[in-house]
């Protein structure tokens, strides 16, 4: 093989795997955001009611609430009335809010690491990420990061539970059609249950 | 004899449908659903009235060392089927491994309530006959909740039967044996419950705890055939969002 040659066919390998990784607009995006998230709830200048505020300000930029709502109930989002779609997104934006809440609450004030990403193809990436605790206990999060036209959003996140990839959206999917599949694809049903599990999150928010 | 052939017959034909039937919504082969809802409501009675309560009173009375102990012992007691799932998979070094660790925890960790071994380079292994069937690629079959035992699936309920034929304590001849495996059980139960306090509070907070734990089951075995690495390609199956999100946006 001539040098030319070489050169070339180490361009197009060099350019084969480039796809592979998220780019570093993506990756910085996570981080960015990811960030803010959790330096929101521990904001010192602002009270309780403040913090929440940024924080639910932050993730409503930072992700896709509305597509999540409607992935996370799969065919029954073309199967309630607009009526039910509005109030079950109004719902369900507000239990989310709160699970979030809740689980980064743990975390709040702590650094985000980006440890690596992937592209799925080319406005689907995964970025790693690395949060440690106050008590140096490491947790490994991948966001799934869609890129419509120029604009990321953050549209689930997975933790790795001892090799197990566990997507929280495709959990509450799983979850929720089976609820509407018992009750005959009842919108109040599944609004109902979201809303008692949101009454208990909030009942057991810490409001430090 | 005749009651083992029908009852392996039984569960090679539970597998067999396995492959042939599609999964549920969720990716999990549960026919026998209705039941097994049956059980698992069973099981909360239970675990409401006896195990939980026995768990948490065992937390109140006992310290994080003494839990760690009784811990190690019951692990220590388990290392000869681990082994003998070892050898079977394949692994020497994870067998080799665990004879060491067996030896080192049973003499200079007092019985197993010291683990000597993991900081010494020895890291426990968990594996157990539905591991092993697994790796030899055998199907899962359908999903089980089994009365008492909880969560599981027909290859792992065989494996759980071949594990206990494994056990040396099973077939020990000694004053009291039958005491010894009583309480083993007992201890073990309550053990493990307390490990699981918040993991089953977390697990009832949930939407729908049955299919949380039937996924999450179910996910946490293949992992573990895997020893805990994730799967080569773990994104190439992952959902579509297209088909839900973003129409308003598009239409700005």
């Amino acid at each position: 093989m001539t040098s030319r040659k070489w050169l070339i066919a180490a361009v197009m390998i060099a350019f084969s795997a480039a796809p592979g990784f998220a780019d570093t607009q993506t990756e910085e995006y996570v981080r960015a955001n990811a960030n803010d998230v959790l330096h929101s709830l521990n904001a010192g200048d602002l009270d309780v009611d403040g913090r929440r505020l940024a924080f639910q300000q932050y993730m409503d930029e930072f992700t896709n609430l509305n597509a999540i709502a409607k992935f996370t109930i799969g065919k029954y989002s073309r199967r309630f009335t607009p009526e039910e779609l509005e109030a079950y997104i109004d719902s369900f934006r507000t239990y989310s809010l709160a699970v979030y809440e809740f689980y980064f609450n743990e975390y709040r004030g702590r650094d985000v690491e980006v440890t690596g990403s992937i592209d799925r193809n080319a406005h689907d990436s995964i970025v790693d990420t690395q949060i440690v605790r106050a008590d140096g206990q490491k947790l490994e999060v991948r966001w799934r990061v869609l890129n419509r036209g120029g604009k990321y959003q953050v549209v689930d996140v997975a933790l790795n539970a001892d090799g197990n990839l566990i997507w929280l959206a495709i959990e509450q999917q799983a979850q929720f059609i089976a609820i509407l599949d018992k009750n005959n694809g009842s919108a109040d049903a599944l609004i109902e249950k979201i809303n008692g599990m949101t009454a208990d999150l909030l009942a057991q928010r810490d409001d430090t | 004899m005749q009651r083992w052939i029908a009852a392996i017959g039984a569960a090679l034909s539970l597998m067999a449908c396995a492959s042939t039937n599609t999964p549920g919504t969720d990716g999990v082969y549960d026919p026998l659903e209705g039941w097994n809802r049956g059980v698992y409501g069973f099981n909360n009675v239970v675990d409401g009235a006896v195990l939980a309560p026995a768990a948490h009173g065992y937390r109140a009375v006992t310290n994080e060392p003494i839990r760690d102990g009784v811990s190690n012992v019951l692990s220590n007691l388990r290392q000869p089927v681990v082994f003998a799932n070892t050898v079977l998979q394949g692994k020497p070094g994870a067998a080799l491994g665990t004879v060491g660790r067996f030896l080192i925890n049973t003499t200079f960790g007092i019985g197993g309530v010291f683990d000597i071994a993991t900081p010494s380079g020895l890291p426990e292994h968990k594996e157990d006959f539905g591991q092993t069937l697994g790796v030899w690629g055998v199907d899962e079959g359908a999903y089980l909740m089994l009365p008492l035992f909880g969560p599981s699936n027909v290859r792992d309920a065989f494996g759980l039967g071949v594990d206990t034929a494994l056990d040396p304590l099973t077939w020990a001849k000694f004053d009291g044996d039958t005491e010894v495996r009583i309480g083993r059980q007992v201890v073990g139960a309550v053990t493990v419950r307390e490990e699981l306090i918040e993991q089953i509070e977390t697990l009832r907070d949930q939407p729908e705890p049955y299919i949380a734990l039937r996924r999450n089951y179910t996910q946490q075995r293949q992992a573990a055939i895997r020893d805990g690495e994730l799967d080569d390609d773990p994104f190439a199956n992952l959902p579509e969002f297209d088909d839900y999100d973003f129409d308003d946006e598009n239409e700005e």
